[in-house]
């Protein structure tokens, strides 16, 4: 039984078995002693009346008789009350009762007080050992709330309480981990905002330079021309950044819902890759999509397609001129997984685990204009992973990469 | 926060000449929701790490402290109580009870420490691991993919502090191996989960944490920082 797991509770139980069959033998020892005596008192009350009456010259008949009579007349009452042996009369008055009574009470009551007393004591020594373990547990709760977790609730035991203990562990170890994410959080946010302002000021303090170049020649055509070609681009890239970070606040902040419905897969490459297919040819790259043209997917196409699509914008990113995509997708037991890989130059093994995490920059790219804001790959992660699925990474230097983006078919 | 810290770490089998060091000063520390992986040759000393973690084996020095306690203070009693709470653990042979359908081997845990199960919570790893059309299957119409993720589930229900993984695709095929550990890495991601896994194959760290190479005993941190725990 259950209730019998905790080591206390099982003892104290078995305490009150045995007590109990202690308590139930002391009743029945009482009961046949008593019996006992009043047979005692029976036999010698009856063999005084019978040799007094022997003595006064009764027969023997007779006063077998009386003796073995057990109908009670009337009459008979009377002369018993007369004599003052009725209901109202004293223990005193008949010596065998008095006798009997007394040692009776000599021998229960110590015998009572004794089981009692051991009663009490183990209850009181059971109650006192839970209270010692609830206090200890609650010193312990008291140093959680005070951020102290240097010591531990017991819960290495049986019992529903040790249950209780490692749940309470459990919520402790959460309550910890919160707070030192609390202080990352902090952390992240401040270094975000360092490095919004940051990619903000570069094109900023560019268009102003531009700016002034077309206020000091205002009449040589092409420098306005180039200078504000130049302004349009920085621009661009603002708006770009601007756009990238509202949606990842967006995703960071929960308040988008993913409508997930059934699509060809696709369908769904074509809409991520559609506006980049110009931009491939302009710069002489291919891009070849390759699967199952039957194969669905369970996703929000609108969010997907953003993802894949900055995945092979990243592609276009890091190889040169020839460079070769290649998007396709295979079914697994319990996956979809769109595999995006390019021929470009690989990412640094010191990189790859970095490379999703917001405005990191390798050191390693000694060609700054293709490197991007540094927003496009963990926008990607966000999206696939708040659908609850995988993206990961392989990669060789100078062989190419892999992206692979995992969704759950079921 | 360190769920697992493991310091100085030894583990040396036979006496004298016979002498064999498994584990060389093995020291490392895995942080809340962190899914790290432990690649190495067979024979290399991984296996012998894991079970020295897993309290299934006794290191001959150093310390293992799961969330701040020590698994070599407690008496066997206690550890096997500690480690059925707060360690989970998923094989390479599944180990699921062939009577007991997909959803009960997931509760089994659960049972075993006279818990009741929260069904919302067992739903939602089923969803988590594609196994709810086969909620009411038995292992023996599952295959092994199926299985191995059921067992992720068992692993999972109780929440534990960290996850320890035998080689857990190492019955599956290429595109088991790589949803199985999909889901562990989703799992991890999800529920803020710690899991340390041993494979031979390296192919399948792509997507996890971080990566240690054990190599004749020796540990090595080939590196991954903390995953961007924000996004």
């Amino acid at each position: 039984m259950s209730l019998f797991q905790d080591k206390q509770v099982r003892w104290y139980c078995f305490f009150l078995i045995f007590f109990s069959i202690l308590l139930l033998g002391m009743n029945v020892m009482c009961s046949i002693n008593q019996v006992n005596y009043a047979k005692e008192i029976y036999i010698s009350n009856n063999g005084a009346i019978a040799s007094y009456l022997l003595e006064k010259g009764i027969s023997r008949e007779v006063v077998a008789d009386a003796l073995a009579n057990s109908k009670v007349s009337e009459t008979g009452k009377e002369l018993l009350a007369m004599v003052g042996i009725d209901h109202r009369a004293a223990y005193h008055k008949f010596p065998y009762l008095d006798k009997l009574r007394k040692s009776s009470l000599y021998v229960t009551i110590p015998i009572s007080l004794l089981l009692v007393l051991v009663l009490l004591s183990v209850t009181s020594l059971f109650f006192w050992r839970r209270k010692q373990l609830f206090l200890q547990a609650d010193k312990v709760i008291g140093d959680y709330i005070n951020g102290d977790f240097s010591h531990h609730l017991p819960q290495n035991s049986e019992g529903a309480i040790y249950q209780v203990f490692s749940s309470v562990e459990r919520l402790a170890t959460m309550l910890k981990s919160k707070m030192e994410t609390e202080h990352k959080i902090k952390e992240f946010l401040k270094n975000t905002i360092s490095d919004i302002s940051h990619q903000l000021k570069t094109p900023l303090a560019a268009i102003a330079m531009y700016q002034e170049i077309i206020d000091a020649e205002p009449g040589n055509t092409e420098t306005v021309k180039e200078f504000s070609a130049k302004i349009g681009a920085s621009l661009n890239r603002m708006e770009q950044l601007i756009q990238l970070m509202l949606k990842i606040t967006r995703l960071d902040a929960g308040s988008i819902v993913f409508e997930k419905r059934y699509y060809s897969v696709p369908e769904l490459i074509s809409n991520s890759i559609n506006e980049l297919t110009a931009r491939a040819r302009k710069e002489h790259k291919q891009i070849i999509v390759d699967g199952d043209p039957r194969q669905q997917i369970f996703c929000d196409m609108e969010w997907t397609s953003e993802a894949i699509g900055n995945i092979v914008k990243n592609a276009l990113d890091h190889t040169g001129s020839g460079g070769v995509i290649r998007i396709t997708w295979e079914q697994t037991p319990a996956m979809v997984r769109i595999s995006v890989t390019d021929n470009g130059d690989g990412i640094a093994p010191e990189d790859i685990y970095h490379i999703f995490k917001r405005f990191y920059r390798s050191k390693n790219i000694k060609n700054m204009k293709t490197t991007g804001i540094g927003l496009g790959l963990p926008l990607a992660k966000s999206i696939v992973e708040g659908q609850g699925g995988v993206i990961s990474v392989q990669s060789e230097r100078h062989h190419g990469t892999t992206f692979t983006l995992s969704f759950l078919t079921e | 926060m360190d769920i697992l810290e493991v310091k100085n770490l030894c583990k040396t089998y036979g006496m004298g000449e016979s002498k064999v060091d498994a584990l060389k000063d093995v020291s490392f520390t895995l942080k809340k929701g962190e899914f790290a992986a432990v690649v190495g040759e067979s024979g290399s000393g991984k296996s012998t790490l894991l079970n020295c973690i897993g309290a299934l084996d006794n290191p001959t020095s150093g310390t293992i402290l799961v969330d701040g306690q020590n698994l070599f203070s407690m008496n066997e009693e206690e550890r096997t109580i500690f480690r059925r709470r707060n360690i989970g653990f998923i094989f390479q042979s599944f180990q699921l009870v062939p009577e007991l359908n997909v959803e009960q081997n997931i509760i089994f845990p659960l049972l075993l420490d006279y818990r009741k199960p929260d069904y919302a919570a067992v739903n939602e790893i089923l969803e988590l691991l594609g196994l709810t059309q086969r909620r009411r299957h038995l292992p023996s119409q599952l295959s092994g993919g199926q299985q191995q993720r059921v067992a992720i589930g068992r692993a999972l229900i109780t929440k534990p502090k960290l996850i320890l993984a035998d080689e857990p695709t190492g019955n599956l095929d290429s595109k088991n191996s790589q949803d199985v550990i999909d889901l562990l890495t989703t799992a991890s991601r999800r529920y803020q989960q710690t899991i340390l896994m041993i494979t031979h194959n390296k192919n399948l760290t792509t997507s996890v944490d971080r990566v240690f190479r054990v190599s004749d005993g020796i540990l090595t941190d080939l590196g991954g920082a903390v995953n961007e725990a924000l996004s």
